[in-house]
């Protein structure tokens, strides 16, 4: 559902959140994001941190200088100003990815399960082959970072390019740095080793959370990707991934990221459906 | 140089934390009590450690030692004091006690026992832990293996460096607390702002929410506090959502996740997110508890009981600004007197 007003909400004392729906609809985050901008430009005092969600704005405010009412009331007068979103900021980010690569099929051997990407193909009745080409021949739009550091969630520009699976039964305990994997309506890809449940299609040649990084793409946060940020995977073989990771550990890796501005109004107007 | 003979269970050093990163996944951290940090720290004369998810400067970095405390070796003369869970402490085979300053000699070894009651045990050293900082905080995120000590809890042969003190050891020896109190060890009721998923649980769901005895379940740390109980009752969910967030009674569409909120995957075994949260995630949220709360939240003990009990979020802030005026007035107080 996507709500006529949005709707306001305490998360606890230190939070709003602004909620514009409760579906899985891209439309919801475009707002998101642009009420996330305008409030940026804003700069109203006590907020702390605005953070997108896919189809909530949350807001974190320090309760010694603001209250909930008095920032209810402001957001809300900006948000009233934000009426159509026409176009958002947006990187375009390519990255480079070993599909069908050894640690995937060792991680489903680990947990007895299928090898993911052949259990993606099968679900939507295609090889393996067209489950790459179908993962490369779409943009993802990261509709959230978050989950733990650098970690995000993104859906298919073109639907028509949806690649179905369910989540595992049970979810791993482990699941190595830098595999990308899908379930539900996402893909997205796992910074660090971390638990997980989502079957895993490849691993990146670089990394997208990096402290202390030695190359300058890097935030000091270590965080690569931000919402709104468009990703594009570009198949890499072995070869080419073992080059590319020692390029990136080494920081002279050329990272592509192109700063754009995305057309929502005419990419909802002419969405595939 | 202070030197680790016994880590304990889980030792970190922990701060007022690094709130400001939740958009990129980096949860707070910091002390899980800031209360009981903030009062060891005001009893060796460092910066207060401030409530969660505050503008304030994270203050003295500290040690919080989880159920079982540490053990350790003083390089130089210092003064310490100890809060939050009642850990039977020595310093050379001598009893000391929590919140008053404990004087320390160089070659002195410091003991903490296991907990006999609350959870987390806090140690403040003059000075404060020099780690360098991390995004603006010396706390550890012990999931993400960022800040403190080398991004994890503290092992046997470890070394600590401390900062200079802010006053004369002996002078500092003096302090004590007055009428402040001592902190939350004894606490079983947690105030809770209802939502922000309120609305799909049933008027029953909430009503058992509110009324039953919960306890915490041993498979709790710092990301979240697991609760043993009844189901909670949820509405049923419209269709759509099974398509776009998953098939359980309490999946959603994913949202933020403040820390402190109470999400009821399946409608049961509700868990309360700590200060190391997931910054988003896919599960009705019942509640959150009140920043003042959360720490009294760390100090229940595996299998404690709790309950809970809703306010409105004005009450909330009434409640911190309270308690954070009463530790700075402790404080200049006290700073003045030296």
């Amino acid at each position: 559902m996507i709500y006529d007003e949005p709707k306001f909400r305490p998360l606890g004392d230190c939070y709003l959140a602004v909620e514009f729906g409760d579906e899985a609809d891209l439309s919801l985050n475009f707002k998101v994001l642009a009420l996330a901008e305008q409030l940026r430009k804003a700069d109203l005092p006590g907020i702390m941190e605005i953070i997108p969600s896919f189809r909530e704005l949350g807001v974190l405010f320090d309760r010694f200088e603001t209250d909930y009412d008095t920032l209810r009331d402001a957001v809300g007068a900006i948000q009233k100003t934000v009426v159509e979103v026409d176009e958002l900021p947006s990187r375009l980010v390519e990255l480079p990815l070993w599909y069908n690569d050894p640690w995937s099929a060792e991680l489903a051997n680990r947990f007895d399960v299928q090898n993911n990407i052949e259990f993606v193909a099968e679900c939507n009745g295609i090889t393996v082959d067209e489950v790459i080409a179908r993962h490369t021949g779409t943009d993802y739009w990261i509709v959230c970072v978050g989950f733990t550091p650098g970690c995000y969630f993104s859906l298919p520009l073109d639907p028509s390019k949806w690649l179905k699976a369910p989540k595992y039964k049970t979810p791993r305990s482990y699941t190595p740095a830098r595999l990308v994997a899908l379930a539900g309506f996402s893909t997205g890809a796992y910074p660090v080793a971390s638990p997980g449940g989502y079957q895993v299609i490849g691993r990146l040649a670089v990394n997208i959370f990096e402290p202390n990084s030695k190359s300058s793409v890097f935030p000091e946060d270590g965080v690569l990707l931000q919402a709104g940020d468009r990703l594009r995977y570009y198949n890499v073989n072995a070869l080419e991934y073992d080059d590319i990771w020692e390029a990136a550990q080494a920081g002279t890796f050329k990272y592509r990221i192109t700063e754009e501005t995305f057309n929502v109004k005419d990419y909802l107007e002419n969405r595939p459906s | 140089m202070i030197e680790v003979l016994n880590g304990g269970l889980q030792t970190t050093i922990q701060d007022g934390g690094r709130p400001g990163y939740l958009a990129r996944g980096i949860p707070p951290a910091g002390a899980q009590d800031f209360y009981s940090l903030a009062i060891a720290n005001l009893l060796v004369g460092n910066e207060l450690t401030p409530p969660p998810l505050s503008r304030a400067a994270p203050g003295g970095a500290g040690l919080e030692m989880l159920v079982k405390g540490v053990s350790l070796r003083f390089g130089a003369d210092s003064v310490v004091a100890l809060a939050g869970a009642d850990m039977p402490a020595t310093l050379d085979g001598e009893p000391v006690e929590r919140f008053k300053p404990i004087r320390i000699s160089a070659g002195s070894v410091l003991t903490c026992g296991a907990a006999r009651s609350g959870a987390r045990g806090y140690l403040a050293i003059a000075g404060g832990i020099d780690v360098p900082e991390v995004l603006g905080s010396r706390g550890t995120y012990v999931r993400g293996s960022q800040g403190g000590l080398e991004g994890r809890a503290l092992r046997k042969g470890d070394t600590l460096k401390t900062l200079a003190p802010s006053a004369d050891l002996e002078r500092l020896a003096g302090r004590s607390l007055g009428d402040l109190p001592t902190g939350p060890e004894e606490a079983t009721v947690i105030r809770v702002v209802l939502g922000p998923q309120d609305f799909m649980f049933t008027d029953k769901g909430i009503e058992t929410f509110l009324s039953a005895e919960w306890r915490l379940s041993p498979v709790s740390d710092r990301m979240g506090m697991r609760l043993i109980g009844p189901p909670l009752e949820l509405h049923p969910r419209p269709d759509y959502l099974t398509r776009d967030a998953g098939s359980g009674p309490a999946d959603i569409v994913d949202d933020v996740i403040p820390v402190g909120g109470i999400q009821v995957p399946g409608g049961i075994e509700p868990i309360v997110m700590g200060v190391e949260n997931p910054t988003a995630g896919g599960y009705a949220k019942i509640a959150t508890v009140i920043s003042a709360d959360i720490g009294k939240m760390g100090q229940i003990p595996p299998k404690g009981a709790l309950t809970f009990r809703a306010v409105d979020a004005a009450e909330a802030t009434a409640v911190i600004k309270d308690i954070w005026q009463r530790l700075r007035d402790a404080k200049a107080a006290l700073d003045g007197g030296r």
